[in-house]
């Protein structure tokens, strides 16, 4: 499967001129969201790598160019825990939300008969995103808490003696919130592509004596590699940059990188915001890349 | 004009006939405030606004924007000024750090930037503000000595770090120092002494007396800390001192090698699980001890109160090292011209009349000239928030909700007895910016 490539584009000199015509009307009509990338990102991307080489002054910067925010950053043993626990996060967020999320996905696109009946359900599990992303990460603290729900529980049932402090204000609480507010992002792509299986080539292969097993290693994973693989960068994307539920959940047990980030603007460090943020992309967009190969995407799209 | 009258007989009965010509003027009425303002100056001496002081002159058609934060930027207050003045108060309410940030890269969107000293540094060194003329000050004279010399009685402590008279007044060299000139950076207005508050029934008693408490094994993992460098700094490293983990010439003023030594305990501290969280907002600060995350922790006063009325047993301790001081008040912008400027400088006058330090001593805090704040409050609530005697009735904060149940008894003590023991201030270090990259490490670690 990973063989098949496209047929050569070779060009076709005759229909010169539609084509021309084709381009130009395309380049209309990508020309607003290029304009809303250059403006909105790439604009400001760049203005933050540039402030990253300014020196910081008490209230803002200086425009002279300095490496001492680099230094100051990549010399600290703090600074690279920080990185490491934020990519730790992140990959776990983005194992966890693809072996909880993928059978959500399985349900919905193969086992739920009627295509009402898929959507319905769909929407339903989109239901929590309905509230706002700090409501979801708020309502954790009366769930997880010393005196919260879940402690209250197991202390009740006689399982536990006394409160699990980890539960809330820890690595562990961050990520279990993280895997809940993310899933979806997981559970979407993966539904649209499993979605789009022929039923007729499952069909096909238990005619032949394939097991369950056979028909999920051999067909159905390959087949949805596009969405698992998309899946996988939007929650690894999303887990990199994350501070709001880091500092909620967290509640300073944790960190990332983003968190250090917002600090160091709460501070008014700007130009150290601005370095730990560019090293920040610079990390995400080297693990979406290795994500990227590591699923080879390009052949499948 | 049917409206007005009517809305104008309202207001009249409402206030019992305290109203001079000034509110009329504020009304709305043109000709009225014609009237007021000929001879302006002088002539407005005879009226009196409903807040009791010499009425202002009356300016029309000006909107000032105030920058601050939800400690003195209450709408009780904006409505009375704007009643009082004739002026349209905007209020854009922040927390600490981002009115902080909006005042110091954002002069464009503000006329007055209401927040406390421990930022005046950092927002002198923007070259956004401009200095306050005490000429134009009408009771500058009257304000209370502790921030313009110090201390409130010559037996006091002045404080370690930013104590406003050190960086009160405008120097012609335009830095500032304790220098007396006719300018200063900051009109000094509300105060406090902030320390933590502790859980009466699951805290010993022997331990509540000092800032020690924030290092003690007892209460590991119960520890709640504010996340602000220029304060939640001050207190921990008030309670490593007290410990005996560490001893700083200034604490207010700490130098590298200091700083370095705090950091290092306090990571160490917060690695083997001491402290339970940080908290940026008020309203964290009294969940956390709500919900029992926390029976120690560093907080502001009106947090304390808000939580015995729900009945949670928490008391604001009264550490021997001394309390955490701050002062708040109100900084001009550069940009400020014509009506605006005149309106900043009526509105500051018109804080200084004590009506609104009555409504923030409700929420307990002091004002700069507490006489003219106790003709604003009752009996009752004089004698609760000023002298530290018992309730002699439940009193109600600003919004009308119980804070002191009858009988209660302010934590610490009268006015005096409290300010006068502040070790240290909340303040910007001079080497805050090696001091705000190392609390990151921390808050990190």
């Amino acid at each position: 499967m990973s063989s098949y490539s496209l047929p050569e584009a070779a060009p076709v000199p005759a229909v010169g001129r539609r084509r021309l015509t084709a381009n130009l009307s395309w380049a209309l009509l990508l020309s607003l969201p290029l304009l809303w990338l250059l403006v909105f990102l790439f604009v400001p991307v760049l203005v933050v790598l540039v402030v990253s080489f300014f020196q910081p002054t008490l209230s803002g910067f200086e425009q002279s160019f300095t490496l001492d925010n680099y230094r100051l950053l990549l010399t600290s043993g703090p600074f690279f825990s920080t990185l490491a626990n934020t990519v730790l996060s992140a990959l776990i967020t983005t194992v966890v939300t693809f072996l909880a999320g993928f059978w959500v996905a399985y349900y919905l696109a193969l086992v739920v008969p009627n295509l009402r009946s898929r959507f319905a359900l769909f929407i339903i599990a989109l239901a929590p995103f309905f509230t706002s992303f700090l409501i979801r990460a708020i309502a954790w603290i009366p769930m997880m808490g010393r005196e919260g729900v879940l402690n209250s529980a197991l202390l009740s049932l006689g399982i536990i003696s006394a409160p699990l402090d980890f539960l809330l204000f820890s690595n562990f609480a961050v990520r279990v919130a993280m895997a809940q507010l993310y899933m979806l992002f997981m559970i979407s792509p993966i539904f649209f592509s499993l979605s789009t299986i022929d039923p007729a080539v499952l069909e096909a292969a238990r005619d032949m004596g394939a097991r369950w097993w056979n028909i999920l290693w051999e067909i159905l994973l390959p087949l949805a590699r596009p969405g698992i693989v998309i899946g996988a960068v939007f929650v690894f994307v999303l887990s990199m940059g994350d501070f709001a539920t880091v500092r909620l959940i967290g509640g300073g047990a944790s960190t990332s990188v983003g968190l250090s980030i917002q600090n160091f603007v709460t501070f008014m460090q700007f130009p150290q915001a601005a370095a730990a943020a560019s090293i920040l992309v610079l990390v995400t967009v080297l693990g979406v890349v290795l994500l990227l190969r590591w699923g080879s995407i390009g052949e499948d799209l | 004009m049917k409206q007005r009258g009517f809305s104008r007989r309202s207001f009249l009965t409402l206030s019992a006939g305290a109203l001079g010509a000034s509110l009329l003027a504020a009304c709305g009425s043109s000709e009225a405030s014609q009237a007021t303002e000929t001879g302006s100056g002088g002539g407005a001496a005879q009226a009196t606004t409903a807040s009791g002081s010499p009425a202002p002159a009356v300016i029309t058609g000006v909107t000032l924007r105030v920058v601050g934060t939800g400690v003195t930027l209450l709408e009780p207050i904006r409505e009375q000024a704007e009643k009082d003045l004739g002026i349209k108060l905007e209020y854009d309410v922040n927390d600490g750090p981002a009115a902080q940030q909006k005042a110091a890269t954002q002069p464009q969107s503000w006329d007055l930037y209401d927040q406390w000293f421990n930022s005046v540094k950092i927002v002198w060194a923007s070259g956004n503000a401009a200095p306050i003329d005490i000429n134009r000050i009408q009771e500058w004279d009257k304000i209370s000595p502790m921030p313009k010399e110090g201390k409130l009685t010559p037996e006091a402590n002045e404080g370690d770090g930013d104590a406003p008279f050190r960086i009160l007044y405008v120097q012609p060299d335009n830095t500032l120092g304790s220098n007396p000139t006719e300018q200063i950076s900051m009109l000094p207005l509300t105060f406090n002494v902030d320390s933590f508050g502790y859980r009466s029934d699951l805290v010993d008693e022997e331990d509540v007396d000092s800032w020690a408490i924030l290092f003690n094994p007892k209460y590991k993992g119960k520890i709640g800390l504010y996340s602000d460098p220029s304060t939640g700094l001050m207190d921990l490293a008030l309670g490593a001192q007290a410990a005996g983990l560490a001893t700083f010439q200034n604490i207010g003023n700490m130098t590298r090698e200091e700083i370095d030594t705090i950091m290092e305990i306090l990571i160490e501290q917060k690695r083997a699980g001491q402290f339970r969280a940080f908290w940026n907002s008020f309203d964290e600060s009294v969940n956390l001890m709500a919900s029992g995350e926390v029976v120690v922790e560093s907080m502001w006063s009106p947090a304390v109160t808000a939580l015995q009325v729900r009945d949670v047993p928490v008391v604001y301790a009264s550490p021997k090292e001394g309390y955490r001081g701050w002062y708040g008040g109100m900084m001009l912008n550069k940009n400020a011209s014509g009506k605006v400027l005149d309106a900043c400088y009526e509105y500051l006058n018109w804080w200084l009349n004590g009506w609104a330090g009555a409504v923030v001593a409700r929420q307990g805090y002091y004002f700069c000239i507490p006489e003219n704040v106790k003709a604003h409050l009752s009996q009752a609530d004089w004698d609760y928030w000023y002298d530290g005697k018992p309730a002699a009735e439940d009193l109600l904060d600003p919004f009308g909700s119980v804070v002191a149940k009858a009988g209660s008894v302010r934590d610490g003590g009268d006015l005096v007895t409290r300010v006068s023991n502040i070790a240290v201030w909340n303040s910007v270090m001079d080497e805050h910016q090696y001091l705000v990259t190392k609390w990151n490490e921390f808050l990190a670690s």
